[in-house]
């Protein structure tokens, strides 16, 4: 049987204006990876698919795992936050 | 506090920016100042709306400082972002570097300018006379 885990997504700037939500929880299974989730994400918001992810490369979407950056292989536990979001412009 | 994101109408204080990286073996404090300017790109800008996700921005800042402090001899650096509706004129921006002397302030300051720019997750909203454009890096896109 396979476990599932909790985690909460948040979204910035303008892809939370893609997602609709600033925030939503997942239930994923408890060897899933960032990756696995992105594909749960672009099947909720078919938008994130056609205007993220089908016209750009991954180098433009950031993802962060509770307050740093990981790759799209990066495992994810029980709480953790994740949040995606494009590239940063500060200053 | 030497890393801080203020939100509106919280300001910089610049002479207290100052006191907290001064030393008595301070010799060079080099200070960048960023302000939303009227133009960006042939674009009128009516102001810029900076959004933060907050708590890594802070936990990304320190980040930032710290290698500052492994990365070049300086004594003292100090990170400042502002964020909320910033209209043209504002500060955005704060980097205050000291050392001993002038150079690796300067160069200290022009690292942790452009590391900010890259790595912490603020995105500015331009709001202009010929519509609304989120900033993804050096991209430009209609909101």
């Amino acid at each position: 049987m396979v476990m599932c885990v909790r985690v909460k997504v948040r979204y910035f700037a303008r892809f939370r204006d893609i997602a609709g939500v600033s925030e939503e929880e997942f239930d994923i299974p408890d060897d899933a990876k960032v990756k696995d989730l992105i594909e749960l994400i672009k099947k909720k918001h078919p938008k994130f698919n056609d205007e993220i992810f089908e016209q750009n490369e991954e180098a433009d979407v950031n993802v962060s795992k509770n307050g740093r950056y990981v790759d799209f292989d990066e495992e994810l536990r029980e709480g953790d936050i994740i949040a995606l979001f494009p590239p940063v412009s500060g200053g | 506090m030497l890393t801080k994101l203020f939100k509106k109408p919280e300001d910089f204080d610049i002479n207290e920016a100052i006191n907290l990286v001064s030393s008595r073996t301070t010799g060079g404090i080099v200070i960048f100042l960023g302000k939303v300017r009227e133009e960006s790109h042939g674009r009128r800008v009516k102001k810029l709306i900076y959004e933060a996700y907050e708590e890594m921005a802070m936990k990304e800042m320190k980040r930032i400082r710290e290698e500052a402090l492994q990365k070049f001899p300086i004594e003292e650096i100090l990170i400042w972002h502002r964020y909320g509706e910033l209209e043209v004129e504002e500060n955005t921006i704060l980097i205050v570097a000291a050392g001993k002397h002038r150079k690796e302030s300067f160069e200290a300051c022009i690292w942790a300018v452009d590391e900010v720019k890259k790595r912490v997750p603020i995105w500015k909203k331009e709001i202009t006379d010929e519509g609304e454009f989120w900033i993804e890096g050096n991209k430009v896109r209609k909101a």
